[in-house]
Formats: structure tokens, sequence, C-alpha cells
């Protein structure tokens, strides 16, 4: 709680030095407004009907905007960025958010960031280990790559010795899950996905600090979090009752989180590395993801560039590892850019656990049509087995038992999405 | 009166600088002692002060792709760039259309004597990604440019050679050929066509690894700013490997934008807009 008082009073001192320019390349002094739109059609289809009875084909519309204004003279700017979902089958996918709102002001050898933003710290592609600012957004995509905005004071200080960020997280958000309706979906009622901001629990205010550094080829990154597990544990909602389903509840738990990223460049090589110590609260706990990114540019004589991925998952939970968060894996991946006309690319990789066998496949790719449409294909497969007990209570909390569930939801996406 | 004579001042400097590029290339081109490797470096070296001292440069550029069969596809983007004093210069480049794109943007440190750094930032997932060196021979989004044609312009990232006195047009033009220094690069040799009164830079031809003509750049529609910082308004590069070519077309640059290093930084990166 000190060290969040301390953070406000360092922010405050800052703009005394006078300021920059929130975004210095706009052709003229005058503020300017900008406003960019996106509606995507989405179609999921899956081979099987789910484990508690789901439909196979689930289709939904998204939009999307961003509100950009900005006042050169003053340094400062204002984002805002709604979105909206409609979904045929999971009422709670159909729903509307600000994924960012937030006033930006730009100094002398800082910024300060003050609203709803998302923010990215790692460098692994497999897994965004050590991003912890923002709560996954999984009811949008069990990739973890959607996220919900935080709110948050952030203050950025460039230095000759790095670039420091200091986060105050005033507010909680909980993990979005699907419905009893929705896909993809545990075996199991999880109760919540509220999306909703939490006030401030028990006077306590979460705060992040990070410091980064491009050190000759190494980037690296060494950061300290205090605040809500954004991963959370589950128990029972309420007691068991023969005949009545029974439904999980998430609960968040404070944790400090120590965490390293880096990334080492050479030549064609690049070496990644995300590693962290979650304490507090939380039951301890280590875990890491390390690999490397070899790039091919013009491969086979074409104008292709191809990226080839390998990386080892390691979570020293094992068998208490939640579902998908891999405890002992390796993932194997290519990556193409065609480098073509409609900036077509492909994403495609498999994660193997080391133990029980179990695969993760994902592609993704995409291509524009046009000046203002582009398409993109996703998919995923689960294989391997898992004696899930429909109803069996032990089975519903073990993740390894999940997995039951979770080899039912194959899927193929397919988006059309137009840009205005 | 004041203003006058401060703006007589100015004319002043400017004429001393361009003298002085002036003086540089005719002691190069006439000092009999020198070799055609060391005569290469004293020209490559001339034309870098010729245009050094511009500050920082902002500029709008339409890019059209045309591909073998004649169908295009066009980008839009804006460039930064900020002359680095002690350091090399320092690059950001905004893509604005297609409106899938819009929003990226990719950030370069050059360097004289070691690999450039490069950033990308991806929108959709607020991330700054640095990209491995080897990259930079691969195409420009999907053009006939490659990254290191944009960016390579430092005179120690190539060995330079003398080669003769040629014409481009009706113009008098110094041919240098210049090999990459850098390993990485896709090219075994540049053929350098520098205009011989401005010593702005009218075609390059570029040899692949192995040898063979890969493609040639023409640039033309000169504008110039100061008397001394020639800009092309177009540039052709056509591959004569695929029949494939780029176009770019310029907007006026606008010099003394007051950038910073602050503004060539990967946060300043995730909101250049």
């Amino acid at each position: 709680m000190r060290t969040a008082w301390l953070l406000v009073v360092l922010a405050l001192s800052l703009p005394a030095q006078g300021h920059g320019a929130a975004s210095p390349f706009a052709r003229d002094t005058a503020p300017r407004s900008e406003f960019d739109a996106s509606v995507t059609l989405q179609l999921r289809g899956f081979p099987h009907r789910g484990v508690l009875g789901q439909e196979r084909v689930h289709p939904s519309l998204a939009v999307e905007f961003e509100y950009y204004r900005e006042w050169p003279d003053a340094g400062s700017s204002l984002t805002l960025a709604p979105f909206f979902r409609y979904d045929q089958r999971d009422d709670r996918r159909t729903r509307g958010d600000l994924r960012e709102a937030f006033f930006t002001y730009v100094g002398r050898g800082f910024e300060m960031h003050l609203g709803l933003r998302r923010v990215f710290w790692g460098q692994t592609e497999s897994k965004h280990l050590v991003d912890v600012i923002n709560q996954v957004d999984l009811i949008e995509n069990v990739d973890e790559e959607d996220r919900l905005g935080q709110p948050m004071l952030n203050v950025i200080l460039l230095r000759e010795w790095g670039v420091l960020e200091a986060y105050l997280l005033p507010g909680f958000r909980e993990r979005t899950f699907a419905s009893t309706d929705g896909r993809l979906a545990g075996p199991v009622a999880i109760e919540s996905g509220r999306s909703g901001i939490r006030g401030v629990v028990d006077g306590r205010v979460d705060y992040a600090l990070r410091w980064s550094h491009l050190l000759g080829d190494l980037e690296l990154g060494l950061a300290w979090f205090d605040g809500s597990n954004r991963e959370p544990e589950f128990e029972l909602a309420g007691p068991v009752v023969p005949g009545e389903p029974i439904a999980l509840r998430p609960r968040y738990r404070a944790m400090t989180q120590m965490s390293v990223d880096a990334q080492y460049i050479r030549g064609d090589w690049a070496w990644k590395l995300e590693a962290l110590r979650r304490g507090g609260d939380s039951p301890r706990h280590h875990a890491f993801v390390a690999g490397v990114e070899r790039t091919f540019v013009g491969v086979f004589g074409t104008r292709a560039d191809l990226g080839v991925l390998a990386e080892y998952l390691y979570d020293d939970r094992g068998r208490e590892t939640p579902l998908l968060s891999f405890a002992n894996d390796v993932f194997a991946g290519v990556r193409i850019a065609f480098n073509d006309l409609a900036d077509s690319d492909l994403l495609a990789g498999v994660i193997v656990d080391h133990r029980s066998g179990r695969q993760v496949y994902s592609l993704e790719a995409g291509r524009r049509l046009g000046r203002h449409w582009r398409l993109a294909v996703e998919a995923r497969a689960f294989r391997g087995e898992s004696a899930l007990r429909v109803g069996v209570l032990e089975d519903l909390l073990e993740p390894g038992r999940q997995w039951g569930a979770i080899v039912r939801d194959d899927y193929l996406q397919l988006e059309v999405t137009r840009f205005f | 009166m004041v203003v006058g004579r401060v703006l007589l001042g100015c004319l002043a400097w400017m004429a001393v600088v361009a003298a002085e590029g002036h003086e540089q290339l005719a002691a190069a081109m006439t000092d009999a002692s020198l070799g055609e490797v060391e005569r290469g470096l004293a020209v490559a070296k001339a034309a870098e002060r010729f245009d050094s001292g511009f500050g920082d440069s902002l500029v709008a550029v339409r890019m059209v792709l045309h591909d073998a069969r004649g169908s295009t596809s066009e980008r839009e983007m804006r460039i930064a760039t900020l002359e680095g004093v002690d350091a090399g210069d320092r690059s950001l480049i905004m893509f604005d259309s297609p409106r899938d794109q819009r929003g990226t943007a990719l950030l370069t440190w050059n360097h004289a004597d070691s690999e450039d750094d490069q950033w990308l930032y991806l929108p959709s997932l607020r991330r700054v990604k640095k990209i491995a060196a080897r990259n930079r021979s691969g195409p420009f989004v999907g053009s006939e440019f490659a990254f290191e044609d944009l960016t390579s312009e430092e005179v120690s990232n190539y060995d330079w050679r003398f080669v003769g006195r040629t014409t481009c047009g009706d113009r008098e033009c110094l041919e240098l050929e210049r090999v990459p220094v850098e390993r990485w690069s896709g090219y075994s040799r540049q053929q350098v066509f520098y205009d011989a009164e401005t010593l702005r830079i009218e075609r390059i031809e570029y040899y692949d690894r192995r040898g063979d003509h890969l493609k040639t750049l023409r640039s033309g529609a000169w504008r110039v700013y100061d008397d001394r910082h020639w800009r092309a308004g177009h540039m052709e590069m056509v591959n004569h490997q695929t029949g494939r070519r780029t176009e770019l077309f310029w907007e006026p640059h606008v010099f003394g934008n007051g950038f910073s290093p602050d503004d060539f930084s990967t946060t300043a990166l995730q909101r250049a807009r």
C-alpha cells in the first residue's frame, strides 16, 4: 500500500518538467480526431456436440470501434475503444465492453496513462506466461490473447539505464468463461462470467513495476507484481444436492509475481525466455517457457518468409496445473508470411504434453480481400485420452480429467471482417 | 532589418556547407593519388556530407505494388526520420492503409558499426516485437523493396569502389560499386549512379547473391530543400527476374519537426499514429 502511494506521488511530480508530444508524427499541430471501426462475422463449427450437449454451430457478430483524439499542444491524447459481440448460442458472450478508455500525457523522458488500458509483457509465442496486467478474456478465445481493459495509472520513465514502468491497478476484473450453452467449455458450469470491474478489495490496491532494457543483442525485462492473481482457483458454488447440477465458482487469491522475460537475437536465431515465481497468498509455484525461433527468408526460392518455432513449457504444479496451462510440454510450430499483395499469413503449431501424450493442434491463417475486407481461418484440435466421468465431483475439479470435455471441442472458425 | 541580416547569415552558412560538400567532391575527383577504392569511399562520404544536417523529416508516401499479371495493390504510410548526431539515424514507419494493417508500425535504429535494431508493433496484441536482422533481406510489406533497401544508407554498411563517369539521361553521373558488409544482405553488389552535381542517387542496380541482375531502382520528380537536401517524388523498383515492380509516390518532406530520440523509443512506437 505504501508503495502504491509512492507511485502516485512520483507520477504527480513529473509533469512539472514540461510536456512532449503524444504522437509527434501528426502532420500539423491542430487537434485531430480519428475514428476506426470494424465488423466481424464469426462462424464456429464443431464436429461433435459438447460434453454438456452444446450445439455444433456457433455464429456471432462483433463490432469494434476506436476513437482517438489528440491535443498536440498539450502533449496529450484520449483513446476510446468500445467492443460489442452478439453470440447466437452463448448469452454470456453477447455483451459490450470498453476495451480501452484512457488518457495519455507525454512529458520529457516520461509518459503517463490513466484509465482502462491494455499492455503486453513477454517474448514467447506458445504462451504469454508473464503477461499479468490484464485479465484474460477467455470467452473470446482460449488462446488467451484477448484481454480485458485494466483500470490503471501507468507511469513510464525513459532513462539511459532502461525503461521503468510503474502501474497502480485499482479494481479487478474477473476472467470470463463460456456458459453451459457456449463453447469451448469445461465439463461443469462456472459461475460468474461477469466482466464488470470490481472495486478495491479489502483496501488493497494492486501494483506492478517493470524494468526493461536493450543490452546489445539482448532484450531483458524484469517485473514485480503484487495483487490479485488473474488465474482463478475453483471451489464448489454450493452444497452438492443429488439430481441438481453442480457449479464451480472461481476464486482469486492475492499473489506476488516475480518475472523475467528475455530475447536474444543473433543472426537468424531468436532465443526467448519467460519465467516467473509466484508467492504471497497463492501457493508458491514456478513456471517458465523457453524456446527459439529461426527465420528463413525467401524460402524454397519463393517470396515467403518461413519461421520455425520450438518452445518448452514447464510448470511445477504438475497435475494441478490448470487446463491448457501446460505443465511439461513441448511446442513446435511454423509461421509463414507469404509477402504477397493480400498480406497472407499462416501460423500452425502443436503442443505435446510430455507425460500424458496429450496434444493441442492449432492453425491460424488470414488474407485480405480487396482493400477493406479480411478473411481469417482458425482451427484447433485436442487429442489424447482422458477418463472423465461426467457428474463425478472429483473429476470435475481435476484439470487432467477436465481434458475429457475439451477433447470434444475441436473446432473450425471462419471470420470475415469489414474495416471502415 | 534584423530579420534580413539573420536570413543573409543563414544563406551564407548554407553556402559554406554546400561548398564544403563540393570541395570534398572536387578533391575526391581530382586527387590523382587516390585509387578506385579510396575515390569511391570519398565520393560516398561527400554525398553523405552533402545531405547531413537535415535534422529530422516527416513524409507521407503511397506505395503501388504491381505483380507480373498486372494486378495492383496500394499502401499508404508515413515515415519519420531523426538524423543521428553521434549515433546512426532512427526511423519510424507508420502504416495507414490498407485498413487491416492500420496501426502497425516499424522502428529502426541504424548503427554504423553493428547490425541495426528493428522493432515491429502489432496493434491487435499491443505487442512490440524485436525482429531478427536477417529478415531485412526479405520483401518489405510485399513490395519489391527489401527492408535493407530502405534503411542501409550508412556509408560504413558497404565497401566502395569508384567505377567511372557516365551519363544518366542528359546529366553527368558518377558510377560507384558497393558491396554490403553485412553478411545477411540479399545482395552480392550494387551499382550506384550519383548525379555528378547534386550527389543525389539517380539509379541503383541490385545484383543477387548469385551475381545476377535482380532489380533496378530509378528515382525522379526531384524536390530540393535548403538547396542541398534532394528528395525524390517518385521511385520505381523493377524486379527483372519476376516482372514485378513497386512505385513510391512521395509527398513533400517536412523538415524541422523538433523530434527527439524519445519519439523513436519502443514506448513511443506503441503510441505512434
